[in-house]
């Protein structure tokens, strides 16, 4: 999906209207990324209401406007960063149950409900570090060179777990 | 199929998957703009918030007030020319070339244009140690071009053809290589680089470490067979760090008499907090700006150096920049005529953006506790890789990705060219291209290595910048030198040898080795030999190298092949014999002799179940290990079943036994202290350890497996033990979070470090720092921090 840049434009500008529909549409990907790798619904919304405000606040520092979705990326990742540095448990589990917003009796074919179940238990087993650099990456598609930009971590770093996490799920689906 | 397509290949087959799956989520009514536009209610955009204020704060200064363009771009950063002079003799020897750090200014200060009389500097390295200085910023263009076979749309991964042997310059490393290693390789950069071990990379969630207890800088720490081993004498417990008199940064560092303490916490604005150590008060407190990563502390002599990684717009120096930027750049000529360059003129340009992080030292004078006084400040594009002091100086390494398209000639130099900034010239500072390394003939990936040398002792002293193209995750530091190790595709590291001599850096060789490199402790310098331990990846699986390699980093000795199936998983050098523990299902501990550099040997290995994540030297025959127990199950999967710690006697190297274990907890079980060492304390004096963690146990046997993750956390803290050669380890105390139960209530505030002063013993989490005493483990004082 291409972000208009003028309508970026006009909410760096500071036209509140023009931000909530750029917010818009990248919310529904900012949930799934917190989603997956905070693993259950509560603290994802958390985080992306506190990046719709974070972003909101900043967006006048934003250089380029056709990086409004990198940067707000951005934003959420360090967001998720926070959150997970305040988890009680070392490795915060995915609640599978949370993760399925359609209840089982909603006639979902069996096979692919317990598909989905079995996606989600496998990402369970990687750290919420890893399930980021899994959503960036595999589901939002950006390099590692740009994940690694957005966690500020090293690019060796974010390369060498997306690579493992990668094998790894692949074991655990197969 | 090659491993990249095989890397493609999973990618691809699990986007498929995920696309199923989240196709599925929908997003919360709560998370619509229209339910979250009232909490803008009270906010307005603001270019930046005013830092907190508090009566008895001190506040760290903003940037307003200086001159920004006073001084543009002044400051020499690097005595460029007489390093060219020398650079001839500079592999030769192996010295360390110490061109006088004039402060002669760069060409750029005048003309904006670097000097492009400078003789002949291409040709002067590319020797055997395989590097060049590029001569201008068009020659730095052109280097940095972007090649088209960059232009992929997700996780880039080389994917050429298999080497053809003929090749010499390990653009891309293939496996080939793993039979026929290139030693001196030039740097080639930045390409994905899976390492061996996900859990392992020193870098991680708080990007850069963090640390333990620390030590008076000036205090001469005792040194073991080249390792920073033990405390002294000196009434509190030294750093643990890798090599003795190269400090490294954490979040808590001592004198003795004050504790400095980072509070990181997730939620406030992190501060220094500076508490008196016997009559537990808050001296003063340094209030930060949020880091966006590493954020930690040095203490050399009465200075305190606080690190931190800062967003762009956090540049103070900004607008300093533009003017340097100007005579290289057709854009900013303009701007510079019409308008005045500014911060909007630059978004103006909108081509592409300088959008980095950007890391930042900032000095203050701590010898008055109560009134430390911000005395310096300095700034790095990029983020944060690591750092150290020795000797009084600072010495950051950072990467800059270059997301700019070097063949726009609009694309301003500063989004090409690292830039650094220093309050000592209030001015921002192009790197010259004559501070830029790149190895000719190398196919180059728009990253930088920076490396800095700033002197803490003097302040008037220009720091030192350099760079070189190619990039690097991890670090070893001796006295002499500063080694890089970067990977380029997985299959061989690169190397490149800084030498450095107080504010003086000088790339001096670069090399390579097969494999990847698992972290700090994987590398060694002793008696001019640098020896790197390896895990390489091949079709039949890994094994496992150990290389030595001589000042120009040619190789010349090695072992390879080891443990074939299994990876590293830590490493230590005891003088002249190296422990390397690798894991599959049991945990190996080679003993490798290198007294004979060309010739290095197996002398023994033992094999135990778990593994060892960390291994610290007691004395020359013994090890601490600190790692992962694990259970084999039914189905023949390895699974993790707590932790262990474990004594090694490799006193009779061809047959090392594990004297002494002890086992923690069950699945669910961790400690920060296998991971990073600055978290695990060690007091040899005294017969301790300690480290924080949190421990999980199967509390109903008949009910629950031991390795199912719902076991329990029964205690969450720091630990304290007891050890000893003849009697193993024992629990001395527990320190719950919070100070009381079993810690499970206080989770959220974690212990991170515990610090020895004297007869007490300081834990610290992010918001309070409680002290014990050691003779009864009971309570004696505490802070809120």
């Amino acid at each position: 999906m291409k972000i208009e840049t003028e309508l970026v434009r006009s909410a760096r500008l500071g036209d509140k209207e023009s931000f909530a529909q750029v917010y818009d549409q990248v919310a529904m990907d900012l949930y799934k990324v917190a989603l997956y790798t905070l693993g259950n619904a509560h603290d994802a919304e958390d985080v992306v209401s506190e990046t719709f405000i974070e972003a909101y606040k900043g967006i006048k520092n934003l250089r380029d406007d056709s990086s409004f979705k990198p940067w707000i990326m951005r934003i959420l990742s360090i967001r998720c960063k926070r959150r997970i540095g305040g988890y009680v448990k070392e490795k915060g589990n995915i609640d599978i149950e949370e993760c399925i917003n359609a209840p089982a009796e909603e006639g979902d074919l069996a096979g692919s409900a317990s598909e989905r179940v079995t996606v989600l238990q496998a990402l369970d087993s990687l750290s919420e570090q890893e399930r980021l650099i899994i959503s960036l990456a595999v589901m939002q598609g950006y390099t590692t060179r740009e994940v690694s930009e957005m966690l500020n971590i090293p690019h060796g770093t974010v390369s060498s777990k997306l690579h493992r996490s990668l094998i790894k799920l692949r074991k655990i689906l197969e | 199929m090659t491993d990249s397509d095989k890397k493609m290949e999973n990618m691809a087959w699990l986007q498929e998957k995920f696309q199923a799956e989240t196709e599925r989520i929908e997003l919360p009514p709560s998370l619509t703009s229209q339910a979250l536009l009232h909490l803008l209610e009270d906010v307005e955009p603001e270019e930046e918030s005013p830092p907190p204020q508090g009566p008895a704060k001190v506040v760290h200064p903003r940037w307003g007030n200086w001159k920004p363009w006073a001084a543009a771009a002044a400051i020499a950063l690097v005595a460029a020319t007489a390093f060219h002079q020398f650079g001839g003799s500079l592999v030769a020897n192996g010295n360390l070339i110490t061109s006088a750090s004039s402060s002669a200014a760069s060409a750029s200060a005048d003309s904006g244009k670097p000097d492009e009389s400078a003789p002949g500097n291409t040709a002067l390295f590319s020797g055997a140690a395989g590097i060049s200085y590029a001569s201008d910023y068009s020659q730095v263009r052109t280097l940095l071009a972007p090649k088209e076979s960059e232009r992929v749309e997700y996780y880039q991964e080389e994917t050429g053809e298999p080497a053809s042997g003929a090749t010499m310059d390990g653009v891309s490393p293939e496996e080939g290589m793993l039979k026929a290693p290139v030693p001196t390789n030039p740097l080639t950069a930045g390409e994905p680089t899976p390492q061996m071990e996900e859990e392992s990379a020193a870098i991680s969630e708080g990007d850069a470490a963090t640390g333990s207890a620390s030590e008076k800088s000036t205090a001469p720490p005792a040194p073991m067979a080249g390792n920073a081993l033990v405390t002294g004498d000196a009434g509190f417990t030294a750093a643990n760090q890798q090599v003795a008199g190269v400090e490294e940064s954490d979040i808590v560092k001592t004198d003795g008499d004050s504790l400095f303490i980072h509070t990181n916490t997730a939620s406030s604005t992190p501060e220094v907090v500076i508490v008196d150590a016997s009559s537990m008060e808050k001296l003063s407190t340094i209030t930060l700006e949020p880091s966006y990563g590493a954020s930690e502390l040095y203490l050399w002599d009465e200075t305190l150096v606080v690190m931190q990684t800062e967003a762009p717009s956090a540049l103070p120096f900004q607008k300093g920049i533009s003017e340097a930027v100007a005579s290289d750049n057709k854009s900013y000529q303009k701007a510079a005529q019409g308008e005045t360059p500014s911060h909007s003129g630059m978004a103006e340009s909108n081509t592409s953006y300088r959008d980095a992080f950007v890391i930042s030292a900032t000095l203050f004078d701590v010898s008055d506790r109560e009134q430390p006084k911000e005395i310096r400040r300095f700034e790095q594009d990029g983020s944060y890789v690591s750092s150290r002091v020795s000797d009084g100086t600072l010495y950051l390494v950072s990467q800059k990705y270059v997301w700019g398209d070097s063949s726009d000639e609009d694309t301003p130099m500063d989004e090409l060219v690292p830039v650094t900034g220093d309050s000592l010239n209030q001015a921002s500072q192009l790197l010259e291209a004559q501070s830029i390394v790149y190895c000719p003939d190398v196919e180059i990936d728009p990253v930088y290595t920076v490396v800095s040398a700033l002197n803490l002792s003097d302040c008037q002293q220009p720091a030192n910048t350099k760079a070189v193209l190619g990039s690097a995750d991890e670090i070893y530091m001796s006295k002499d030198n500063l080694y890089l190790a970067g990977s380029s595709d997985g299959s061989s590291t690169n190397l490149v040898r800084v030498a450095v001599e107080d504010s003086d850096i000088h790339f001096a060789a670069t090399g390579k080795v097969p494999g990847q490199v698992l972290g700090q402790f994987s590398m060694d310098e002793s008696g001019g030999y640098f020896r790197v331990a390896s895990t390489s990846f091949s079709d039949s699986g890994t094994v496992n190298n150990l290389y030595v390699l001589d000042q120009s980093l040619k190789q010349v000795g090695s072992v390879e092949g080891l443990a074939p199936g299994e990876s590293i998983k830590s490493v230590r050098y005891l003088g002249d014999t190296a422990y390397v523990v690798t894991f599959r299902e049991v945990d190996p501990l080679f003993a490798i002799d290198l007294s004979t550099p060309s010739k290095p040997k197996v002398l023994g290995q033992l094999k135990t179940p778990g593994f060892s994540e960390y291994l610290h030297p007691v004395d020359s025959s013994t090890l601490i290990g600190f790692g992962t127990n694990t259970t084999v199950a039914e189905n023949g999967a390895v699974m993790e079943n707590g932790m262990k710690l474990s004594l090694f006697d490799v006193s009779d190297p061809l047959h090392p036994k594990e004297s002494q274990v002890f086992y923690l907890g069950n699945q669910g079980s961790s400690s920060e202290g296998k991971e990073n060492h600055k978290a695990f304390f060690y007091d040899g004096q005294r017969g301790q350890i300690g480290f924080p963690a949190t421990i999980a146990t199967q509390v109903d046997k008949d009910k629950a497996d031991p390795l199912s993750s719902q076991n329990e956390i029964t205690f969450s803290g720091y630990l304290l033990l007891d050890f000893s050669k003849e009697d193993g380890f024992s629990i001395a105390a527990y320190f719950p979070n919070g100070g009381e139960g079993n810690g499970v209530s206080a989770l959220g505030d974690r212990i991170r470090r515990g610090v020895r002063i004297g007869e007490s013993f300081y834990t610290i989490s992010g918001q309070q720092l409680i002290r014990y005493s050691l003779k009864d483990y009971e309570q004696s004082g505490s802070v809120a921090l």
